[in-house]
């Protein structure tokens, strides 16, 4: 069944037909709500949060966009509200809590993708809500620039340009802290070298 | 050569088979190969993409796609049998229209009523004609004080507790010289020549006091009439008559 079958039978109040949309998409709502918060248990409540919503407002849902960016679109709603709130009431960030969501039974031969992860997450946090969105957006759901401003508000231009600044600021981010990784480790050998009295 | 870079390095997250124009392509496929900076920059981005691609959100597992499945039911059932579904929306858009057509309306209408009761061509208020000095000095406001005699100033309210008990003669208005000084006086924005006092709102108030509504209409009539011959000269807080 389609898309557009099921939000139609949807608005006309089944609620087994909006629960077989959940089934579809709820993978992706949770990956973009995880990438954006960068926390498991708060991703799961988001995406929770944004189904919940995009059913009380099902009726409002005009077909002729796509049920899909509709939904991402609520969904980053749902996220940005929970950074703003974050940075007022200052929760701290922990880049740590994503991993425990998909750990392997065989954490040793996992290490260096975990590590890699860590990186890639520490750099993704230090972006802007909305450079974080559009890297997701794109890269993970693979949707266009025309779709990336239906989800995200302005123009394809204008998602380009984020995509291509984000991706800039990332390589950045990413890059300083291999430099600071292999001045530690420098470090650390020079230390090593000292004798000890 | 550097001002293509700056140009192209917008494109080239898209290089080589991403969401480009065909010309835009083609300029690159002509520029990369000969630019080690470009070179250089399309490495790193393809290695960012990468590492953003290898490193996918973990699938949580079956027991949390169970979980989060039991507990969104819940709360769509609850939001469903609270009746939170919000109703259609389509048909809002024209509940909207009355309130987008009427905020207008209802601007032009406030505008017309000030227009009307504040612009040049306002009706005279009841008090008639407030004469006000430009800015009086503490002096002038005590020779006016002093000018004004207790006979009049205990004649006002008497009169005007019973206004019919005598008829006055509706107060000739003041002769054209004296009109022509006002204005003039007034444009200079010097003060007021001593005779022009003698006829401020206070006396006009008094002798309006003392008159039947029938005079009082006779007289606001012929004020009108002086204004309509352009002899009554209105400011915003000022107005003189010759």
């Amino acid at each position: 069944m389609t898309d557009a079958q099921l939000v139609f039978r949807a608005q006309a109040g089944e609620l087994p037909a909006f629960e077989e949309l959940v089934q579809k998409y709820q993978r992706e709502v949770y990956g973009l709500a995880c990438r954006m918060v960068s926390d498991a248990e708060e991703a799961k409540d988001l995406a929770q949060q944004a189904f919940l919503q995009a059913f009380v407002h099902i009726r409002s849902f005009r077909q002729d966009a796509q049920f899909r960016t509709w939904l991402f679109r609520i969904a980053i709603n749902q996220c940005y509200n929970f950074l703003k709130s974050r940075k007022k009431f200052g929760d701290p960030l922990d880049s740590d809590e994503l991993s425990l969501a998909g750990d392997d039974p065989s954490p040793e031969a996992d290490l260096v993708a975990q590590e890699q992860r860590r990186r890639l997450y520490e750099a993704l946090e230090r972006l802007p809500a909305k450079q974080r969105a559009v890297i997701t957006l794109k890269v993970e759901q693979g949707l266009s620039y025309e779709e990336i401003s239906r989800v995200l508000g302005g123009t394809a231009g204008a998602a380009r340009v984020n995509y291509c600044q984000a991706l800039k600021t990332l390589k950045k981010h990413i890059q300083t802290e291999d430099d600071h990784e292999v001045a530690m480790r420098s470090s650390q050998k020079v230390a090593a070298r000292i004798p000890r009295r | 050569m550097k001002w293509q870079c700056a140009l192209l390095k917008r494109w080239l997250p898209e290089y080589p088979d991403g969401d480009l124009p065909g010309w835009g392509k083609r300029w690159l496929d002509s520029h990369v190969p000969g630019c080690s900076a470009c070179r250089q920059e399309l490495a790193e981005l393809r290695q960012v993409m990468a590492a953003i691609e290898a490193t996918p959100v973990a699938d949580p597992g079956p027991e949390f796609w169970g979980e989060f499945s039991r507990e969104l039911h819940l709360k769509l059932v609850q939001a469903a049998q609270e009746g939170q579904v919000k109703p259609e929306s389509t048909g809002s858009r024209w509940l909207r229209l009355p309130y987008l057509v009427g905020a207008p309306a209802v601007a032009a209408l406030l505008l017309y009523v000030a227009v009307q009761f504040t612009g040049p061509g306002a009706p005279i208020p009841n008090q008639a004609v407030v004469m006000r000095h430009p800015a009086p000095s503490p002096v002038q406001d005590q020779a006016l004080i002093k000018r004004k005699s207790p006979a009049k100033m205990a004649a006002a309210p008497q009169e005007a507790e019973a206004p019919t008990a005598q008829v006055r003669a509706v107060p000739s208005l003041p002769a054209e010289p004296m009109g022509q000084l006002v204005t003039a006086a007034t444009e200079e924005g010097g003060p007021l020549p001593e005779e022009d006092i003698d006829i401020s709102g206070l006396d006009l108030d008094a002798e309006l006091a003392g008159m039947t509504d029938q005079e009082k209409n006779a007289f606001l009539d012929k004020m009108h009439q002086r204004k309509k011959d352009g002899s009554c000269i209105e400011g915003f807080a000022f107005c003189s008559w010759g």
